[in-house]
């Protein structure tokens, strides 16, 4: 199994997709196979931010599906709906969801951080890309920019925009937050992915948000807290956000740092590590296999459970092509 | 002082009330300032334009970042602040914009050495340099009011490319050297503004066209008869151009108050040694090398050998030597 490497093709996730099931339910399937894409798609590369592309993959999953869907053919109107990581480093898992929404191809997927294929922090130049980013802090501001744009040009689409917990380091996130309140941008929602890591240390350790919630509501936001991984929570925060009018909003989600393969959860390796291990770099190929083989069981009890026939999985490493790569590459 | 008629040849209020004329024509324009519009203005737009001023404080890269969020929806933010803050402390924000590959423009007030009362936090003598490794940013700096319009109009209704308009504040320096009658801005080249053909000096700006125009007429009384010219575009230049202009003269001054290191300087000579556009000239280049002076324009200008007394002594010297 180690010298595999599996994808659920499009038209597996188009059947999912399309099942008659609860959004909740769905949400759940459609976040399974595209962990294992994600996974796949950094395996592939030789490179990429395992730890926090799981953990903001449910996020991603219910703005882009559920919440304020995207669509193939609107990538390029200006009354989309604008969703981007101001973190950058997730993209593996974006890449992943817009494969799996049809607007970027399998070839390109297979080419992550390759010449001629997927860069390795988001670029617009690549379909359903909103913004490019992965310098960290500067998401917001960007985001506001947009949405100013949208309402000066009477365009319709929400904008919404992820960041990290550590990148509320950045000081300009503060400006950011401090100029949306004011020019009164209540649009806006930010979710952070506070998966509580930053690189290889906890960000309480590095430097401490401290009480990040009422920081915020000091700012003039309105501020919400949910488990960043539940579906129904994440649907409720988004209903309760549509109501409030008077303010910016923002989503602290709290997740885990490899959220779903067990031994890259930080919840279970920082109990017994200084260090995360998983935040940049591919896994060898024996923590991949244990890591696919993980998530496929996961895959088939959940369809089973359902009663759903399991998706079929597409080997691309036939010829056994990938190159052992017991280092991981630390490019952060 | 207060008379505004005063100041209809200062290049900021020349930029603001063409960029309001340009304003009413392109919806798409969007100004937005970190307060610092007094100093050119900028009042006046917003008065004519309230939906398309944003006021956005002290916060440059927020600014910056904004502009670009606006630019990726079609519109075209025009971006103001001092240069030595907008393209230092927003550098890796106008970069990141730069690869989303929009069209933002950048005032860059205040650049170069004057006025030097404020000091060194103020004066701007590293944008160039900041600027110019950003593949699509087309750098301009007018010498005068009248350039200063038809580089904006340039800029906002013909380039493609970011341009960064480096605009330098007060007054125009008394005994300007007009720009050659019938001028019209030409991209990539320059004007002549003297004949001469002991030796070339190529600068821009106020400033520094100012003192090389005092030190021409010092050495014109000797006998020694340089050619001018300005050369407004920073970072882009036509061979074809230079290599006619240039001709056989043997000396080349290159004069700038921008740091002597990455400036307009290294720009041209690099392009004219890449493009073999030289052939055995003698180079020189004037510039400060030190953290700028605090003082007036004056002593400041001395202290850096850029006024045009030294300017004429140290190019005459160079000249003897042949």
């Amino acid at each position: 199994m180690s010298s595999e490497i599996l994808f659920v093709s499009y038209r597996e996730i188009n059947k999912i997709i399309n099942l008659k099931i609860n959004d909740y339910v769905k949400a759940e399937l459609l976040a399974l196979v595209n962990r294992l894409n994600t996974i796949s798609i950094i395996k592939k590369a030789g490179s990429g931010h395992i730890g926090t592309s799981l953990s903001a993959i449910d996020i991603f999953i219910w703005v882009k599906f559920f919440q304020f869907k995207t669509y193939k053919k609107d990538i390029k109107k200006k009354f989309r709906n604008i969703f981007f990581s101001s973190k950058g480093h997730d993209v593996p898992a974006l890449y992943s969801v817009l494969y799996s929404l049809g607007i970027i191809n399998f070839n390109k997927i297979l080419k992550l951080r390759k010449i001629g294929g997927l860069d390795g922090h988001p670029d617009i130049s690549v379909p359903g890309i909103d913004a490019n980013t992965g310098s960290l802090g500067m998401g917001l501001s960007k985001a506001k920019g947009i949405l100013w744009a949208k309402k000066y040009l009477g365009k319709k689409g929400k904008v919404v925009v992820v960041t990290g917990d550590g990148e509320f380091q950045e000081g300009q996130i503060f400006e950011a937050l401090q100029t949306i309140s004011h020019q009164r941008l209540n649009e806006i929602i930010v979710i952070i992915d506070h998966n509580k890591i930053q690189s290889s240390q906890f960000v309480k350790k590095i430097i401490d948000l401290k009480n990040l919630k009422k920081k915020i509501e000091t700012f003039g936001w309105y501020v919400r807290r949910c488990d960043g991984h539940n579906f129904k929570k994440l649907n409720k925060v988004f209903n309760k956000f549509s109501k409030i009018k008077n303010k910016p909003k923002l989503l602290i989600a709290d997740t885990i740092k490899g959220k779903g393969i067990s031994f890259m959860e930080h919840t279970k390796i920082m109990r017994k590590q200084k260090n995360y291990t998983w935040h940049a770099g591919a896994p060898n190929n024996k923590d991949f296999g244990l890591a696919q083989e993980e998530l496929i069981k996961k895959i088939k009890l959940k369809f089973s459970e359902k009663l759903l026939p399991f998706p079929k999985f597409i080997n691309i490493n036939k010829k056994n092509e990938t190159k052992s790569n017991n280092n991981l590459i630390e490019i952060h | 002082m207060n008379n505004s008629k005063k100041k209809n040849n200062w290049i900021t209020n020349s930029f603001t009330d063409c960029l309001i004329k340009q304003a009413e024509k392109k919806k798409e324009i969007i100004l937005l300032d970190a307060d610092l519009s007094d100093d050119v203005n900028l009042f006046k737009f917003a008065k004519k334009f309230p939906k398309r001023f944003i006021q956005n404080g002290i916060a440059e890269q927020d600014m910056v970042s904004m502009a670009g969020g606006l630019a990726l929806m079609g519109l075209l933010p025009v971006v103001n602040s001092f240069a030595s803050f907008l393209t230092a402390r927003a550098n890796e924000q106008i970069y990141n914009n730069s690869t989303e590959n929009t069209k933002i423009i950048y005032m860059c007030l205040y650049a170069g050495i004057l006025p030097a009362g404020a000091g060194k936090s103020h004066q701007s003598l590293r944008d160039i340099s900041l600027l110019s490794s950003i593949p699509n940013m087309k750098i301009y700096h007018p010498y005068n009011f009248l350039e200063t319009r038809k580089i904006l109009k340039y800029c906002i209704n013909i380039e493609r490319n970011n341009c960064a308009i480096r605009l330098s504040i007060g007054p125009p320096p008394t005994g300007s050297l007009s720009l050659p009658k019938n001028y019209n801005f030409k991209p990539n080249k320059g004007s002549v503004m003297t004949k001469g053909s002991d030796g070339i000096i190529f600068s821009y700006g106020q400033t520094m066209i100012n003192q090389a125009y005092k030190a021409y007429q010092i050495l014109l009384k000797q006998k020694i008869k340089l050619k001018l010219i300005n050369m407004p575009c920073i970072n882009s230049f036509d061979k074809k151009w230079l290599k006619k202009t240039i001709g056989k003269i043997k000396h080349l001054f290159f004069l700038e108050d921008h740091n002597i290191n990455g400036g307009f300087s290294d720009l041209i000579i690099s392009f004219m040694m890449n493009n073999k556009i030289l052939n055995n000239q003698v180079l020189q280049k004037f510039g400060p090398s030190e953290f700028p002076a605090c003082g007036t324009p004056e002593e400041v200008l001395k202290y850096h050998k850029l006024d045009h007394i030294s300017l004429a002594s140290q190019i005459k010297k160079k000249l003897k030597n042949k």
